[in-house]
């Protein structure tokens, strides 16, 4: 018996176990492979191979039974139904996978398959700069960060290259420059604002959001398998091209093809095993999501990359002597000082103007303002500020009218609408010890885990950095001379939280 | 974002500069849970260089057998 156990615990033992294999656990993988570490990689979602598991991704829009929507039938079971579409119902998470508690309202977004919500994410990638890291000292909330743009910039370096982003050198102090393949052009609309906000205001800058696509891609993307972006926007069904970055086009292939990588599917970690002789973490316990059975995994070293919500709570399920409040739950901070961003905002307006110019071909990207509000020094009555993301276009419309041929004739022959713009806002919430997350002391899922009680609101500061923003766009929008403006709160709950 | 939070001080926070567990320096968290804050900007290309850095980091680390 006991030499079977050390077999077992053998075969189960590797250098690094990475937990999850989204956005942030596929570049873990894809280093500690690099340089030749067996690495193990537990994912409790499904296997998504790059572009054999993206079922819709060359599909036309006749190709679909329903035209894009769910059937009522297919909905069901899911309380994400309402924004299903048949393009992208092969993400969505039944609710059955993880009941969690609503103490307070929240949303919270999930991708549970290999490559994790890097599958599903809208590619934008700016960088922070030090009036980010130096926020919580200046302004006197949460506690420093004990790194500054310094010491991340490197990295910042390394990533991008390999990822390919798209963009443009802005040389702006508040958003530092990214390696940039060339960026996606801002329309005429965006343009018209850009030159608005730089004459009227002179530190307010809309630029071409900086995005995971390749547009010239390099032999380190050719070595990945990947290729140019044709700008078909249909990037959340995955892509065949590899034009944008995820775990399954980049890090994840490219840690494979060291040989050292061990990618485990349907493998739901339940907690970090901590030995209290040896004072650290020696492994990890799995719940098999088809066997049930609870397998133990060993490594030296252990890297929690199961996004946000979900690594506070293996943390906290990772109780032992030592640590009874959680794996290094000294303090009792563990899942407390949650915070988000704050996209409650949007504004919306058209432009009467500009009737000789279209737009052609999509943009994957989209226009957008850095924060301007308290970046140099405080400036309003609330703390930190928004980005603010824009998109303007020109749309087309069919007159619906007649019968027969002259039916045919106006549904053939499209018109161009008027130009349309709209923005939202991206605010900065700052994290308070009330809002937080913990474990529910009685309810468990189907794997026999905790569920998670979400208790996290709104503060007074979110309230008026929403008031502010819409007043602002107003005011930008007014000074670009565009009609019809409207701004509004969603007042939605909390969270949309995809990060 | 959150709930792990970076910091200088184990009394205050719960990772090191280096995303490690101050309490327990084999683990380390480098996705969004270890935003001490959560800035403006669309935040996965910080995890992202976060995590590369302190995978090399914990190979450094590794080599003086640290870990
Ligand atoms: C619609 C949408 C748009 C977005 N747009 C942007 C954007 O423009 N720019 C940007 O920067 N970010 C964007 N994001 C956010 C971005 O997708 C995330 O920040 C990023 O994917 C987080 O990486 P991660 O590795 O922390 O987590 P994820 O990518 O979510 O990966 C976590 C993985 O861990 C797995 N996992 C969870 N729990 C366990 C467990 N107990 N055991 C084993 N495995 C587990 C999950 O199944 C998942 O595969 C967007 C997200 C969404 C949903
Ligand atoms: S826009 Fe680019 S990245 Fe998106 S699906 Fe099309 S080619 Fe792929």
């Amino acid at each position: 018996m006991a030499n079977l156990n050390i077999d077992l615990v053998k075969k189960n033992t590797y250098d690094v176990i990475v937990i999850g294999s989204g956005a942030s656990g596929g570049w873990a993988a894809k280093e500690f492979c690099d340089k030749g570490l067996q690495t193990l990689v537990l994912e409790r979602g499904r296997q998504v191979r790059h572009v054999e598991d993206y079922p819709t991704a060359s599909k036309a829009p006749w190709e679909f039974e329903h035209r894009g929507t769910v059937s009522l039938a297919d909905k069901k079971g899911f309380s994400s139904g309402s924004f299903m579409r048949e393009e992208t119902k092969h993400w969505a998470l039944p609710d059955d996978e993880q009941p969690v508690v609503y103490e307070k309202p929240f949303r919270w977004t999930r991708g549970y398959h290999v490559g994790g919500k890097s599958l599903l994410w809208a590619r934008q990638t700016q960088r922070w700069s030090d009036y980010d890291f130096e926020g919580p000292a200046r302004d006197g909330f949460a506690v420093d960060w004990p790194i500054r743009y310094k010491d991340i910039e490197p990295w910042y370096d390394h990533v991008e290259k390999f990822a390919g982003i798209a963009g443009f050198n802005d040389n702006l102090a508040e958003l530092p420059n990214s390696l940039v393949q060339p960026g996606f052009e801002l329309n005429c609309l965006e343009q018209h604002l850009r030159e608005t906000l730089k004459k009227e205001y002179g530190n307010r800058w809309v630029i071409s959001g900086r995005c995971a696509h390749l547009t010239d891609p390099q032999e380190i993307h050719f070595q990945q398998g990947r290729g140019r972006c044709l700008s078909q926007r249909q990037c959340e069904r995955g892509c065949n091209y590899g034009a944008y970055f995820s775990s399954n086009s980049s890090t994840l292939p490219w840690a494979a093809k060291t040989g050292k990588l061990t990618l485990r599917p349907h493998s739901v970690v339940h907690s970090i095993i901590y030995d209290a002789k040896k004072k650290k973490a020696i492994g990890v316990n799995v719940i098999d999501a088809i066997s049930r059975d609870m397998i133990p995994f060993y490594a030296k070293v252990i890297f929690v990359n199961a996004s946000t919500i979900n690594t506070n709570a293996i943390l906290l399920n990772s109780k032992s002597s030592r640590f009874p409040q959680g794996l290094g739950n000294d303090t009792g901070l563990l899942g407390k000082y949650i915070a988000w961003h704050n996209y409650r905002g949007t504004a919306n307006a058209s432009f009467d103007g500009f009737k000789d110019k279209k737009t052609a071909g999509g943009n994957p990207s989209n226009a957008y303002i850095p924060r301007f509000r308290n970046v140099f020094r405080q400036e309003t009555d609330f703390l930190r500020g928004y980005a603010v993301g824009v998109g303007g276009g020109r749309g087309q419309f069919a007159q619906q009218g007649g019968i027969g041929d002259t039916l045919r004739e106006n549904l053939l022959n499209r018109q161009w609408g008027n130009w349309n713009i709209s923005a939202w806002m991206m605010g900065e919430t700052v994290p308070t010890e009330q809002n937080h997350i913990r474990l529910h002391e009685s309810l468990q899922d189907k794997y026999g885990i905790p569920q998670i009680v979400f208790s996290c609101d709104w503060t007074e500061n979110d309230v008026k950095m929403v008031k502010d923003f819409r007043e602002q766009m107003q005011e930008m929008f007014e000074k670009a001379g565009f009609q019809q403006i409207r701004t509004a709160d969603s007042k939605s709950a909390p969270g949309a939280d995809i990060h | 974002m959150g709930g792990v939070r970076m910091g200088k001080n184990p009394s205050t926070s719960l990772l090191n500069e280096w995303n490690q567990l101050h309490a327990c320096k084999n683990v380390f968290v480098t996705d969004g849970a270890c935003m001490t804050s959560t800035g403006t900007q669309n935040p996965t290309l910080t995890f992202m260089a976060l995590t590369a850095r302190a995978a090399n980091h914990a190979m450094d680390e590794w080599k003086k057998l640290n870990l």
